[in-house]
């Protein structure tokens, strides 16, 4: 019977109008956003590649005259574009999209502007540019466009029934009123299932055939693993369809709540959110007065290394000492800077997760957030990066200390002129930066909260579902 | 020769709405197998209600409903399987055909597994067109979704059938195959309680009649006794009545 219920109801639902405007545009939109994506992708790759180039022409003119050329060891640390971003392009205009690591003064900052970060090395900016502006994904497809399908189709999924008359009939029949709404959200889920998984299928074609990606297993996980995410998330849309078709007492009545949920929770949530970074709890300088606050700081612990220095007198030191004692005040007045661009940085991410946290009663925030953390894109890709671009500055510090260090003896070091010398080093022992993917296992995990409050949601609106059907008027 | 027991039973049945209304005061009747029992009244008098509460699709107030012995409010899932219903206005699925709502809701009768003929046989048996068995229901005029009504309840084959005012609008001629139905329906022992407007039809068929009013039967009349007497001056007489009070 149950089976029966589904049947019908699915027949309705397939051979409805409204399907097939919605298969037409989906699959138009991602034929669409595939072919933007795939155009976007080459000159993303193309101003990766150039800035990787630029890179390692750095290092090698660093390699043969190591002292000479520190001051020019300006390197580029960008997120590497991945097939992943048309899934998830994440882009969120208050994450930076790079980091600049300078040798002298050593620092590492956070740019937000692809043309900060490249400036003038880089003879195609435009191209630069693009690559740092958001491209059309099919995050954007789901949420938006399925999501809306989602509530047109079901909210009148029970009222139209009951103004048609059919309910009673339905009704009058023996058989739990649960399987009623069961078989409508069934049905519900598999007409909105086709469209995203010829979509997904489509997307995959096309990167494959426009020779983008090669099929890989790791691709098409990435793929499942964003077509679990988006039923899960259309699936709270359809139980909402289904919850103001049984609580509305007309169809009118069910699409304006329907209608005004999807506003809430699509649009107004995610977008207004975002305003609350302007409050001044979440405020954070913007750069140029960080730079000025950096500046600050870096004055006092000039004033404060001097006058620890005039103290303690620096007679009677070899020059490795005094040498030494030279790194360890540049060393604490570009750490003074440091701190302050870390400290601006962190404030920064920790206002984006606060607003996150806010967020989270969204289903469209959470799809968003779990979609991007399992592609490995957006804030998760941008923390990784922080992490590695430091790990590497490390290791570059770690290696010029190690190999050419021209201090006798000290544990001090920091990359100085001075400090080391200009015997030339062999390039490819230099370390170099690259732009690690989190392993799939660090991804679920990055992931599993949002996951874990879309399934929360379901089974909450699920149960008020059932709840509230059990209550219902068929008459 | 021994005495029926009921099909359709209703039990000191009361229905009072949310809003204060009383819909049905009190209300005791029984249908047994092979018995058309007919209920007249205006509007508003409790006969639309008696059938709600009948298919639980309300909860009675006081008192008990029973289809076959089963109380209908304590095991509302046993109850249904025994009974049929057909509306004042049978509506359909108007995307699908005569025979695929037939078939659907055979299904949900607990009818499966019956071949095509056995729909188009179940049609031909109502007059139903032999053209409109694979047409689209949201063509049907009224008649015919009466007569593929009917034939839903037919092919449920249940013992007890509730019709809502079913021969409301239809035309005399479609009226008149549908008492013939509901006639050969009676001679296979169902027990069929039918809401109507119609007296003429209702003496015609009804092999008991009563009359509601403002929620109570307030007569009750076998089709022995009404050869004798006039069923529309005894209905206009409680009609023109003074109101009744609690």
């Amino acid at each position: 019977m149950f089976k029966d219920l589904i049947k019908r109801q699915l027949i309705e639902d397939i051979m409805s109008l409204k399907f097939l405007i919605n298969i037409v545009l989906i699959l138009t939109a991602v034929i669409v956003f595939s072919l933007i994506f795939i155009k976007n992708y080459h000159n993303l790759l193309d101003a990766y590649s150039k800035s990787r180039m630029n890179n390692e022409k750095i290092l090698m003119a660093f390699s043969k005259t190591p002292s000479s050329n520190l001051e020019y060891v300006t390197l580029y640390c960008l997120m590497e574009p991945r097939t992943e971003r048309l899934i998830s392009d994440a882009y969120e205009e208050k994450i930076p999209q790079g980091f600049l690591l300078t040798a002298r003064p050593y620092l590492i900052q956070a740019k937000k502007q692809a043309e900060e970060v490249m400036y003038t090395q880089i003879s195609k900016r435009e191209l630069v540019s693009s690559a740092f502006s958001y491209s059309p994904d099919l995050t954007f497809i789901v949420q938006f466009l399925l999501s809306f399908f989602a509530i047109v189709l079901t909210f009148n999924a029970v009222s139209a029934e009951k103004e048609n008359g059919t309910l009673r009939l339905v009704f009058s029949n023996s058989f739990k009123s649960a399987y009623f709404v069961l078989a409508k959200y069934v049905s519900a889920f598999i007409t909105i299932c086709l469209p995203l998984l010829l979509g997904l299928i489509l997307s995959l074609i096309l990167l494959a055939v426009l020779s983008v990606t090669p099929f890989s297993s790791s691709l098409v996980l990435n793929f499942l693993s964003f077509l679990i995410i988006s039923l899960l998330y259309l699936s709270i849309f359809i139980l909402i369809g289904i919850l103001c078709s049984i609580i509305g007492h007309s169809s009118k009545m069910s699409l304006v709540l329907s209608l005004l949920s999807w506003i809430f929770l699509v649009i107004i949530i995610p977008r207004s959110s975002g305003m609350l970074l302007s409050l001044k709890r979440f405020d954070v300088p913007a750069e140029e007065e960080i730079r000025e606050l950096a500046f600050k700081a870096e004055g006092a612990t000039i004033a404060r290394m001097n006058k620890q220095m005039a103290e303690n007198s620096m007679k009677g030191f070899d020059e490795d000492r005094k040498k030494e004692m030279k790194l360890r005040l540049n060393y604490e007045r570009n750490k003074s800077i440091q701190d302050i661009y870390d400290f601006y940085l962190r404030k920064k991410l920790s206002a984006i997760k606060t607003i996150r946290a806010i967020n989270y009663v969204s289903p469209a925030s959470l799809f968003e957030f779990s979609a991007s953390s399992m592609a490995g894109t957006g804030l998760s890709h941008f923390e990784n990066l922080w992490q590695q671009t430091r790990q590497f500055g490390n290791d570059f510090v770690s290696f010029l200390k190690d190999n050419i260090n021209t201090l006798k003896k000290g544990s001090y070091f920091y990359p100085d002129p001075d400090s080391i010398s200009n015997k030339p080093i062999d390039f490819n022992a230099i370390p170099k930066f690259e732009d690690k993917q989190l392993k799939l296992g660090e991804r679920m995990r990055d992931a599993l909260p949002y996951i874990s409050l879309l399934v929360f949601y379901n089974l909450f609106i699920f149960i008020f579902v059932l709840y509230r059907f059990q209550k219902y008027d068929v008459r | 020769m021994a005495k029926q027991v009921s099909m359709l039973k209703a039990d000191d049945l009361s229905k009072r709405y949310e809003d204060g209304v009383l819909a049905l005061d009190h209300l005791n009747l029984d249908v047994r197998p092979g018995e058309v029992y007919c209920l007249l009244g205006a509007n508003g008098a409790g006969k639309t209600t008696t059938i709600n509460l009948f298919l639980n699709f309300i909860p009675p107030t006081t008192g008990t409903c029973y289809i076959k012995g089963i109380d209908v409010t304590k095991d509302p899932l046993e109850a249904k399987k025994y009974v049929s219903f057909v509306s004042e206005n049978v509506m359909l699925y108007g995307n699908f055909t005569a025979r695929q709502n037939l078939e659907f809701f055979a299904k949900l009768g607990g009818k499966t597994n019956l071949a095509k003929e056995q729909y188009y046989q179940v049609m031909r048996r109502v007059s139903l067109q032999e053209k409109a068995f694979e047409q689209r229901v949201k063509t049907f005029s009224k008649g015919m979704r009466q007569k593929l009504g009917i034939s839903i309840a037919i092919i449920k084959d249940a013992p007890a059938v509730l019709l809502d005012e079913p021969t409301a609008g239809l035309d005399p001629k479609a009226a008149e195959e549908f008492l013939e139905i509901l006639g050969e329906l009676k001679n296979e022992g169902k027990a069929i309680l039918m809401s109507t407007h119609d007296i003429f039809r209702a003496k015609e068929i009804g092999d008991r009649v009563g009359i509601m009013k403002e929620g109570r039967l307030v007569m009750e009349r076998t089709r022995e006794e009404l050869q004798y007497e006039d069923l529309v001056k005894i209905y206009i007489d409680y009609m023109k009545s003074e109101p009744l009070t609690a």
